[in-house]
């Protein structure tokens, strides 16, 4: 099943724009553009034409792309296995609902790592052709944390998608509370700007922030490794983010295995 | 017995205070027979399949599928299903489409292969390379039945499975379930709206209506007492007053 699934994404026209992207990138800089090392010897620094730009802010700028590609074409897959027509034919084999569900998120962190996988040595090889190496934490941050990103997503979008039983009302669904996840980090600005000083609003907030998948943590801790290296990942966003994936994974798994086809 | 079902019950709501009731007694087919189910648009015939496949849950009852209870996936190790309204990713070309469906049976690349290649020959399929998105409705229709009969089953539940063939493509068919038949002794259970399709093939047929099976004959019995299969159905079904047996 994660082979089908798999076999499936690759086929995914939309998502071939992700690696496109970023083979796009990698030419731009190449002709028009540059790379050098970061005078802090930390990190690296691009230009285009004679510009130099934001590393940290260009790299964000790619990933945040790549989210909305995968956003929009992984889900379309699990959208038609909800549909009776192809569930019929996937569930009449000796597949049980607990494989299909499984597999199939197998399938979407597989196919995100490889996808990742080939991003980053493609920007290695972008600054690898200008003489300076791309940082090892950066490599390992963008290829770890990047298809957890994409995952916690996904998972929402799946949710809905059961709940919908459309494909947009589950990525519209899926992406604006996923995206809504990045409030519950920084919830005393977002209270004060609505003068919610009851500390119940609070309370209320962190309940949330641990029922809905939180993209923005693991994004967080991506931002860390770039800024600090391993060192400074905060062990206690880690386990947030990877525990705030639970409780819409587990609703999803329930509802699927109640669903008739 | 490849399939028993036994005192199957499942209620739609439907708007309003309509309500659909599926009320199956008993059914069983056994190993190396053709069974039909017959009856009229709406009555139940895809419904009472896809709770065979669990694909939609009973109230209650108990079905045993070659073997096993038919919620264990043992139950549908040898079994394959040709849904009535069937979708196939539309990006695949045939061969990658039955590859990728081929796989979830675990069979290996060359095994693969070699049943496509005697499929296609059976079929007159000539179109392997083809899209999905770009196959006429015969085509499409050939390409599920190859998928259903991919796989060296031993049990092929096949819903409606001559929509929109032609007759030259119907009896390719045919011929191919009948060679197999003797080969493997396999079962077949098929529901079908065009009598002349199984008139001559099945061993028993099951008449069903509003949900309940009305009555079952076979093949010997329909021959002795009204003559062909169309008669037997016009003869239960043709009335606007309901008959019982």
């Amino acid at each position: 099943m994660i082979r089908y699934t798999i076999r499936t994404l690759l086929k995914n026209k939309t998502l071939w724009a992700w690696p496109g992207i970023f083979i796009l990138f990698v030419i731009v800089i190449t002709i028009w553009g540059g790379v050098s090392a970061d005078p802090s010897g930390y990190s690296y620094a691009i230009n285009l034409g004679g510009v130099p730009l934001p590393t940290g802010i260009v790299i964000n700028q790619l990933v945040s792309i790549t989210i909305l590609i995968a956003i929009i074409g992984i889900p379309t897959h699990f959208s038609e296995h909800l549909k009776p027509e192809r569930a019929s034919l996937l569930l009449s084999k000796p597949i049980s609902r607990d494989e299909l569900f499984l597999s199939d998120f197998a399938g979407v962190f597989a196919f995100c790592f490889a996808y990742t996988l080939i991003s980053v040595l493609l920007l290695t090889l972008l600054t690898t052709v200008h003489g300076v190496l791309f940082p090892l934490h950066h490599a390992i941050a963008i290829i770890v944390f990047l298809p957890l990103i994409l995952l916690s997503y996904y998972i929402t979008i799946v949710l809905f998608l059961i709940l919908t039983n459309s494909y947009l009302g589950g990525v519209l669904l899926g992406y604006f509370l996923t995206g809504f996840s990045s409030l519950f980090l920084n919830v005393d600005p977002f209270l004060q700007m609505f003068g919610l000083t009851d500390t119940w609003f609070e309370t209320i907030l962190q309940i949330l922030s641990y029922l809905i998948p939180s993209a923005e943590a693991f994004q967080q801790i991506m931002i860390q490794i770039f800024d600090s290296g391993f060192s400074g990942i905060d062990a206690s966003l880690l386990g947030f983010s990877f525990v705030s994936c639970v409780p819409f994974a587990l609703l999803a798994y329930y509802l699927f295995q109640k669903k008739q086809f | 017995m490849i399939l028993q079902a036994d005192n199957i019950s499942k209620t739609f709501k439907k708007s309003g205070s309509n309500s659909f009731h599926l009320n199956i007694d008993h059914l069983e087919i056994k190993e190396g027979s053709f069974t039909a189910i017959l009856g009229p648009n709406g009555s139940g015939k895809s419904t009472f399949l896809k709770i065979i496949l669990d694909l939609l849950f009973a109230d209650s009852g108990n079905i045993t599928l070659t073997g096993s209870n038919h919620k264990q996936k043992k139950a549908r190790a040898k079994v394959s299903y040709l849904p009535e309204n069937y979708s196939f990713p539309e990006n695949f070309t045939i061969k990658e489409m039955l590859h990728a469906f081929a796989d979830l049976k675990e069979s290996t690349p060359e095994q693969i292969n070699r049943k496509i290649s005697e499929l296609a020959n059976a079929f007159n399929v000539n179109y392997l390379n083809k899209k999905m998105k770009n196959l006429s409705k015969g085509m499409r229709q050939t390409a599920g039945l190859m998928h259903t009969f991919l796989a060296d089953d031993q049990f092929y539940i096949l819903d409606e499975p001559f929509n929109g063939l032609d007759a030259v493509q119907k009896k390719a068919i045919m011929d191919y379930i009948f060679r197999i038949q003797k080969e493997r002794n396999i079962s077949i259970l098929i529901t079908t709206h065009i009598l002349s399709d199984i008139d001559k093939t099945c061993d028993t047929l099951y008449l069903i209506n509003d949900g309940r099976i009305i009555n079952s004959a076979t093949k010997g019995e329909i021959q002795n007492q009204f003559g062909s299969v169309e008669d037997y159905y016009l003869n239960y079904f043709e009335t606007k007053d309901p008959i019982t047996s």
